[in-house]
């Protein structure tokens, strides 16, 4: 009888049992109640190209400090967007949901930011936001005639990520449009020291990936973006202007919104990011000045420029509208004459804005000395 | 459970306690160089298979097979035997289960290294390195559960209660994981189901092997019974019944069916009857014997074990309520919470257990106390002082920045120096590991000194 005082087999049939009751109870109940759901409209399966980079996504960790799901708690919808729903991971195997944050939840990014962001994120993170310790992945990218170019790699897993959630993409689009074409700039709090230097350090952790630490567009993924970031040392912007693209971010371009930011502490950037600007006045043209310039860019602003940019420089013109970047306010900033010149005659790739090299000379420089006349009295 | 009789295989229990050796110092190296990455993402940042995913993976999937699996099974290479007062029921199997451990440590983890993984997370091996493990595992459990009930031995001690329980459920376990998991089930349902995998190789592997390895220590050390029969028998038990079902904890607020996250509230919190049951009964075995605590390294180490043990698990259920949930999950909270469990209690007791082995299965004494004392200390202030607390704190401010609606980037940028005290904690455990791992092996090519016992 020694044999059963040790009841061996029973520890042997709890181990099975249980596992087997867990398994039933707590795996197989639940997932026989989600049996049979629909994918929600908007969430199409994935193409091959999403499904390779959803395999890169798994095989270089990366859900392990990005989740995919918005909880229903903690503001997780104000920051991210919609609760996730188990319709629309009903195509998930494994699962992505994720256990830890280091990095935001990405259950919502599809549409959030562009491509080109996307890829010079994943080039180097700091290119885009100087405060992530994200790693960076420079062997998908390969050097190709002096260009910096994504291998099929980045694209695929930029392809994904552009899919994660995009069922919801439009809903949140909408909405971003809806708060962009309501808002209202308000007071700016009074310029101060405290400010500035509050300013300074939040350009350097936010904006000095993009726009480059003294805000002339040479940081690590000016490679990446297009269009380009902004060079800040030649537009001469009002506050307010800065404020608002702050608030509203650049659809169609890689400026995000940084809407979740204080109003105090992105008029401290607004107010920084002015310094950056060297002071020019409009005699500063670099070129004669006369009426009969001034009058000779007034009619070539209205015969090719005032479609997008508006007949007041407002870019509010009937086609400027409809454009997605869409084209600044000659109104709310001043850009130097060089930086006017330039832009005449290479463009700016990405946008609408095509080169106007072909205008005569003194054209252009009535044209730059005509735009800088636009923002008189605006500026401070 | 004494017996003249030699039972147990020195060499055996010296070649498991190499590799294991291998499992811990190579994942945390690879370990300094994330908390380096933490503060410097840059550091060797152009170098594919040091990326920082690729190196956690490595770290945790290193850490819980190489280091923890294989330093059990080296301990259970002595206490297996010695409970059932038999050589193993075969040392050939053995042998050959650590060489296939071996193989799929090296081409599971060098293939996450390389970039090919599971997105499981602790059953990342992709499927043949998941083929090889699970038959290492397989092979393991035949020959520890043969042992057991081969022998002659008229009662069946609580250890081993644990033994069986935890071999035969990993076995399903593990098949689950890296089947229905890995390739069937999809979405909420899927992570119903990790959650039951990830909550279960703690709690049904890590958590019966380690238990039944210090029921075994302490009243061995001490020669002295365990306190109470009963309490044993309610710890076993409510761990066996309750611990399977808690699974969903680990995605509280997720889309899986709301009553299943419901459920497992109370099913998690009645875990602390286990640890308080447990911890009771081994408290009350160490009474009146704290001054040979104190004079033992290894008793020691097992002891601080058990008092991290106490602590993790009395965390586990106040995390199961949702208002606790809301705030800490998805940050360094559980971060620390789950280096106090594999690192404070379960690595800690493996290393007492070791120290209190080795002289019986090499023949020889420890050298250097002083070493030892040394090891003890160094992990102890590196991991309480420079680890738990600075990453629970993070955790919190993590926690309440998201909460208060903050930008994203606060949470990261204040989480910078409580990052740094990480970086400065991995220094001091590995200097920690390195010093146990010398007393070890200079015991092992010391001088035979005083014999234990025939190894």
């Amino acid at each position: 009888m020694k044999r059963l005082e040790r009841f061996q087999t029973i520890f042997l049939i709890a181990g099975i049992g249980f596992f087997l009751l867990s398994f039933l109870g707590m795996g197989l109940a639940p997932w026989t109640t989600l049996k049979g759901l629909q994918l929600p409209e908007g969430m199409t399966a994935r193409t091959p190209e999403e499904e390779q980079g959803r395999e890169i996504f798994m095989q270089e960790a990366c859900w392990h400090c990005h989740t995919q799901f918005v909880r229903p708690v903690a503001g997780e919808s104000l920051r991210y967007g919609p609760v996730s729903t188990a319709e629309e991971h009903a195509l998930e195997i494994p699962q992505l949901f994720g256990t830890r944050r280091v990095g935001p939840d990405l259950a919502r990014e599809s549409g959030k930011r562009s491509d080109d962001w996307q890829l010079a994120h994943l080039y180097n993170p700091r290119g885009t936001v100087p405060w992530s310790i994200m790693p960076a992945f420079p062997w998908m990218f390969e050097e190709k005639d002096g260009q910096l170019v994504p291998t099929d790699k980045a694209r695929a897993l930029v392809a994904y990520i552009q899919s994660i959630g995009r069922n919801t993409a439009d809903q949140m689009k909408a909405a971003n449009d809806d708060y962009r074409r309501n808002f209202v700039a308000g007071h700016a709090p009074e310029k101060s020291d405290a400010l500035l230097e509050r300013g300074h350090y939040l350009y350097a952790r936010e904006c000095s990936g993009c726009h480059g630490k003294t805000g002339n567009a040479d940081g690590i993924s000016a490679k990446l973006l297009v269009p380009a970031a902004a060079n800040l040392t030649k537009i001469q912007p009002s506050a307010e202007y800065i404020y608002t693209i702050l608030n509203t971010g650049i659809p169609g371009s890689a400026m995000p919104h940084f809407r979740d930011y204080k109003p105090e502490d992105l008029w401290a950037i607004s107010f920084y990011v002015q310094t950056l600007s060297p002071e020019t006045d409009i005699a500063s043209t670099g070129s004669d000045m006369s009426s009969s310039l001034l009058e000779r860019g007034k009619q070539q602003f209205a015969a090719l420029c005032a479609t997008c940019h508006g007949p007041s420089g407002a870019g509010d013109g009937p086609v400027g509208a409809a454009l997605v970047p869409s084209p600044p306010a000659f109104t709310k900033l001043r850009p130097t004459t060089d930086h006017i010149l330039k832009i005449l005659e290479t463009g700016v790739p990405g946008t609408a804005m095509v080169p106007f090299a072909q205008l005569p000379e003194e054209d252009r420089q009535a044209l730059a000395y005509f735009v800088r006349q636009l923002s008189e009295g605006k500026v401070q | 459970m004494d017996s003249d009789k030699a039972v147990v295989s020195g060499p055996l229990v010296r070649a498991y306690t190499y590799v294991a050796l291998a499992g811990i110092l190579v994942p945390l190296f690879f370990a300094l160089i994330l908390a380096a990455k933490f503060v410097w993402p840059d550091f060797l940042g152009t170098v594919a298979w040091l990326q920082f995913g690729r190196l956690r993976v490595f770290h945790t999937n290193g850490v819980i097979f190489g280091w923890l699996g294989v330093s059990f099974f080296a301990i259970l290479n002595y206490v297996i035997p010695k409970l059932s007062n038999r050589p193993l029921l075969s040392e050939k199997l053995a042998w050959w289960t650590l060489w296939v451990l071996v193989l799929a440590m090296a081409v599971g983890l060098g293939a996450i290294l390389g970039g090919d993984m599971q997105a499981i997370e602790y059953a990342e091996f992709p499927w043949y390195g998941d083929i090889l493990f699970a038959a290492g595992f397989v092979m393991a459990t035949i020959n520890y559960l043969g042992t057991i009930f081969m022998s002659e031995e008229k009662q069946l001690y609580v250890s081993s209660w644990y033994f069986i329980l935890g071999f035969a459920f990993t076995v399903l376990n593990y098949v689950m994981a890296n089947t229905i998991v890995a390739y069937v089930a999809p979405g909420a349902a899927g992570a119903a189901i990790t959650g039951l995998w990830i909550h279960n190789a703690v709690g049904l592997f890590v958590t019966p092997m380690g238990v039944g390895i210090v029921y075994f220590m302490i009243p061995i050390i001490l020669q002295k019974p365990v306190y109470s029969h009963l309490i044993s028998l309610i710890g076993f038990w409510t761990l066996a019944f309750f611990y399977p079902l808690g699974g969903a904890h680990h995605y509280f607020f997720s889309p899986i069916p709301w009553w299943v996250q419901v459920l497992a509230v109370p099913l998690t919190a009645v875990l602390f009857v286990v640890v308080v049951s447990v911890v009771y009964n081994w408290l009350m075995t160490l009474r009146g014997s704290w001054g040979e605590v104190a004079s033992s390294p290894a008793l020691t180490f097992i002891v601080t074990g058990v008092f991290a043990y106490m602590a993790t698990c009395t965390q586990g259920p106040f995390h199961a309520f949702l208002s606790v949930q809301k705030v800490i999950h998805f940050t360094d909270w559980v971060v620390a919470h789950a280096h106090l469990a594999l690192f404070g209690a379960f690595t800690y007791w493996n290393i007492g257990s070791l120290l209190y082995i080795w002289p019986k299965v090499t023949g020889r004494e420890l050298v250097s106390r002083r070493m030892q004392w040394w090891a003890y200390w160094t992990m102890t202030l590196g991991f309480y002082i420079f680890y738990f607390i600075p990453l629970t704190a993070s955790g919190l401010i993590q926690g309440y920045d998201w909460i208060s609606g903050q930008p994203f980037a606060e949470s990261v940028v204040q989480s910078g120096s409580f990052w740094m005290f990480r970086m400065i904690s991995g220094i001091l455990m590995y200097l920690g590991m390195v010093l146990f791992t010398i007393v070890l092996i200079k015991t092992a090519c010391s001088k035979k000194g005083a014999s234990h016992e025939a190894a």
